[in-house]
C-alpha cells in the first residue's frame, strides 16, 4: 500500500515537472545551426534530397553501425534466453494452435508478395524520399510475419537468414573502409560517382549501404520473430 | 479561442504517454503489463523528440519538385531529431524483444508473471 501512494507521488512530481518543460518550451521559428549546415550540405556534397538519410547513413554512420550491432546482439541473445530449461518438464501446452482462417490465408497469398516488394521499394528509394533500409527492413519482417501468422508450420531457413545478414553486416563495414580509403573518411559514400540529384542511381554508396541495413534488418528482425515461436 | 503550438500539442501528448508508461511499470504486477509500460514510454520518447525538432510552418527535409534546394534551409523541420528518433525506435524494439523472452523464461522457470513471485527468489 505504501509502495502504492509512493509510486503515485513519484509519478505526480514527474507530471510537475514535464508540465514546467512544456510551459517553458518555445516553438522553433529557425533551424538550430548545425540542422541548417545538414540540410545545405546534404544535397550539394552528398547529392541525396532526403536529408534524413544522408544524417543516418553518412553524419551518423557510426551510431547506425552501433545500432545494426545491437540488433544483431539482440537476435544472438534470444537464442540463448528462449532455450528450453534443462531438467524441468516442457510446461503444459495452454494454447491449441488454432487454424488462422481463410481471410487470413487468402490475405497472405495476395498480400505477401506485395509487402516484400513494397519493402524492397522503400529500401531502395531511401535516397530520394521517406524511407530507407531500417523502415524497408521492418516492413519486409512484418511481411515474415504475416506469413507465420497464415501458415504457423512453416519452416524458416534461419541458418540461411543468419548467413545473409552476417554478410550484409561485412560488405556494410567494408564499404565504411573504402570510404577512408577512397574518399574522406569511415563510412563517406563519395567514392562512387555522385550522379544527379534525385536520379535513382545517385548519391554515391548512399543506395548500396542502405539496401545492406535493409537486408540485415529485415534477415535479423526475421529471425527474431521465428525464435519466439520456440 | 487559444490556439496552442504544434509541437506543444505533440509534447504534452508525449510527456503523457510517458506517464502512463511509468504508470504501469510501478502500479502493475504482472510482468506483461510492466513490458507494455515500457512501449509506451519509448513511443512517448519518440513522440517527444520529433517534436523538439518541428519549425513553425515546416515541411519534411526531402528535396523535390515542391521544396527546392535554394531556400530549403529556412522552410523545413530539424532532421536530426527525426534521424535519431530511427535510431531509438530500432533500439526500442530490441530491449522490448530481450524483455519478452525474460519474460518467457521466468514463466518456464516459475509458472507465474507475478512480479512478486520473484521478489525472495535467489536462485
Amino acid at each position: 500500500m505504501m509502495q502504492r501512494v509512493l509510486s503515485v507521488i513519484v509519478i505526480g512530481l514527474l507530471a510537475v515537472v514535464f508540465t514546467r518543460i512544456v510551459g517553458a518550451y518555445v516553438q522553433l521559428d529557425a533551424l538550430r545551426p548545425l540542422a541548417a549546415s545538414y540540410v545545405t550540405l546534404s544535397p550539394e556534397s552528398l547529392t541525396t534530397p532526403n536529408v534524413i538519410t544522408g544524417i543516418l547513413i553518412t553524419y551518423r554512420g557510426l551510431d547506425t553501425l552501433g545500432e545494426v550491432a545491437v540488433l544483431f546482439m539482440v537476435a544472438a541473445s534470444l537464442g540463448l534466453l528462449l532455450k528450453p530449461l534443462e531438467g524441468q518438464p516442457k510446461p503444459p501446452k495452454a494454447f491449441q494452435r488454432s487454424d488462422p482462417g481463410e481471410i487470413v490465408h487468402s490475405g497472405k497469398q495476395v498480400m505477401f508478395p506485395m509487402i516484400l516488394t513494397f519493402g524492397a521499394y522503400v529500401i531502395v528509394n531511401g535516397h530520394l524520399s521517406a524511407g530507407g533500409g531500417f523502415q524497408g527492413g521492418a516492413i519486409v519482417a512484418a511481411g515474415v510475419m504475416l506469413l507465420l501468422i497464415a501458415t504457423p508450420e512453416t519452416r524458416l531457413n534461419t541458418t540461411l537468414l543468419s548467413i545473409v545478414e552476417s554478410t550484409a553486416g561485412i560488405l556494410f563495414v567494408l564499404l565504411g573502409i573504402l570510404g577512408i580509403v577512397l574518399a574522406g573518411g569511415f563510412l563517406d559514400p563519395r567514392f562512387l560517382p555522385a550522379g544527379e540529384l534525385g536520379g535513382f542511381i545517385s548519391a554515391g554508396a548512399i543506395p548500396l549501404i542502405s539496401a545492406l541495413l535493409g537486408i540485415k534488418v529485415g534477415a535479423e528482425l526475421s529471425v527474431v520473430i521465428d525464435k519466439f515461436r520456440t | 479561442m487559444i490556439t496552442f503550438p504544434v509541437s506543444t500539442v505533440m509534447m504534452v501528448t508525449g510527456f503523457g504517454l510517458i506517464l502512463i508508461g511509468l504508470a504501469a511499470i510501478l502500479l502493475h504486477r504482472n510482468i506483461l503489463r510492466m513490458i507494455i509500460g515500457f512501449s509506451l514510454m519509448d513511443s512517448g520518447i519518440a513522440i517527444v523528440l520529433v517534436s523538439l525538432g518541428y519549425v513553425t510552418g515546416g515541411t519534411a527535409p526531402i528535396m523535390d519538385a515542391d521544396l527546392a534546394v535554394a531556400g530549403a534551409a529556412q522552410r523545413v523541420v530539424d532532421p536530426i531529431p527525426s534521424a535519431l528518433t530511427v535510431t531509438a525506435i530500432v533500439i526500442g524494439l530490441s530491449v522490448t524483444a530481450v524483455m519478452l523472452a525474460y519474460a518467457i523464461r521466468l514463466y518456464r522457470s516459475h509458472g507465474t508473471l507475478d512480479i512478486e513471485a520473484f521478489r525472495h527468489s535467489r536462485a
